[in-house]
């Protein structure tokens, strides 16, 4: 009787084991690529090594393009057609948001309510419709975090990020929009009721409106690339 | 046989039960599942040297888990690796007990074919 006993609390014990171990199993396998710190620490570092490298990179592109358009000038100089030429090129490079540029205009801080995460209104939709908003009221150059905006420019959620551009911003972090033109115009698209200001306001998004004599916009820092646009005429 | 069929049971439990660890016990868990073998163990050895004791065994499966638990988390807090200690204590006694039944089961066999030989 009392070997039973102890056999059968063994056999609970055993119950209790078997359980943990397949527990233990299963959220090993599922945890396959769980970073360890050391893993966490490695990829922090090449995080660092990498943003140095671009800083640099972006240094020498500077460098470079100081060059170009010393040679530009050199060019230019003196020659009539050309000159009309640099002059076209340097238009349409305004058109298409390939150079700093600066005017009056505004700038509006975007401060995301604390912990609110997921809820309510998604900001990349309220980035869009701030956008929106001031090209409808002729801003002439817009930018987010010193991202230009252009034709191309797109404004995603990707992971927890928000992309814009194709660089990652924290959506918990302060968002600075800058925008060229009348800058009470501008304001003004965002007074009117219900406005995308005024929802954001309502979820606890601080947004702060900044008119300004001279705003600076930084250009779109990519070499824009067609793979499928053909010459239409 | 109990123990076997229990631990058989267990394990399939454990695989169709939609139970997760939250990862921020995924250090401590397996130094509980360690505590546990070894309590195991040393349950199995006590049974073949017919020194069983079922509260004992209980309240030591129990108390080696929570210990052991216990130890990491404070290791964690502190940033000393204390749950090397548990694994080294519970990993040498696990060889120790798994020795010791070996043995024992090796001289019980022995006994029992010198007991048919006369």
């Amino acid at each position: 009787m009392k070997r039973k006993y102890s056999q059968l609390s063994l056999g609970i014990v055993c119950v209790i084991l078997g359980l943990m171990i397949s527990i233990q199993f299963k959220s090993n396998s599922n945890n396959q690529n769980l970073l360890t710190n050391k893993k966490i620490m490695d990829i922090s570092q090449q995080l660092d090594d990498l943003k140095t490298q671009k800083d640099n990179l972006e240094k020498k592109v500077q460098e470079y393009q100081k060059i170009v358009d010393d040679y530009e000038k050199a060019v230019t100089a003196g020659d009539n057609v050309a000159k009309q030429m640099k002059d076209e090129l340097d238009r349409v490079r305004k058109l298409a948001g390939l150079t700093d540029v600066e005017g009056r205009g505004i700038q509006i801080e975007i401060t995301p309510a604390v912990g609110k995460m997921g809820e309510g209104y998604p900001l990349d939709y309220c980035l869009i419709e701030i956008v929106n908003s001031l090209n409808s009221a002729g801003a002439e150059a817009i930018s987010i975090n010193d991202e230009r905006y252009v034709s191309r420019t797109q404004i995603v959620t990707a992971g927890v990020a928000i992309k814009i551009n194709d660089t990652k911003f924290d959506p918990t972090e302060k968002f600075v929009v800058k925008a060229i033109g009348n800058p009470s115009i501008l304001e003004g698209a965002f007074k009117i009721p219900e406005s995308i200001v005024e929802i954001m306001e309502q979820q606890g998004d601080e947004v702060k409106f900044k008119q300004m004599e001279n705003v600076k916009i930084l250009k779109y820092n990519k070499v824009p690339s067609y793979e499928y646009v053909k010459e239409g005429r | 046989m109990i123990p076997f069929i229990g631990l058989l049971i267990g394990i399939i439990l454990g695989i169709f039960l939609k139970i997760d660890i939250p990862a921020s016990y995924t250090t401590y868990f397996p130094v509980a599942i360690l505590a546990a073998l070894d309590s195991v163990f040393g349950g199995v050895r006590a049974g073949i040297e017919n020194k069983f004791d079922t509260e004992i065994f209980i309240s030591g499966f129990f108390s080696n888990i929570i210990i052991a638990a216990g130890l990491t988390y404070l290791g964690d807090r502190l940033g000393v690796p204390m749950y090397l200690a548990a694994v080294l204590v519970f990993g040498s006694r696990l060889f120790n007990n798994f020795a010791i039944i070996r043995r024992l089961l090796i001289e019980k066999g022995r006994r029992k074919v010198k007991q048919r030989e006369e």
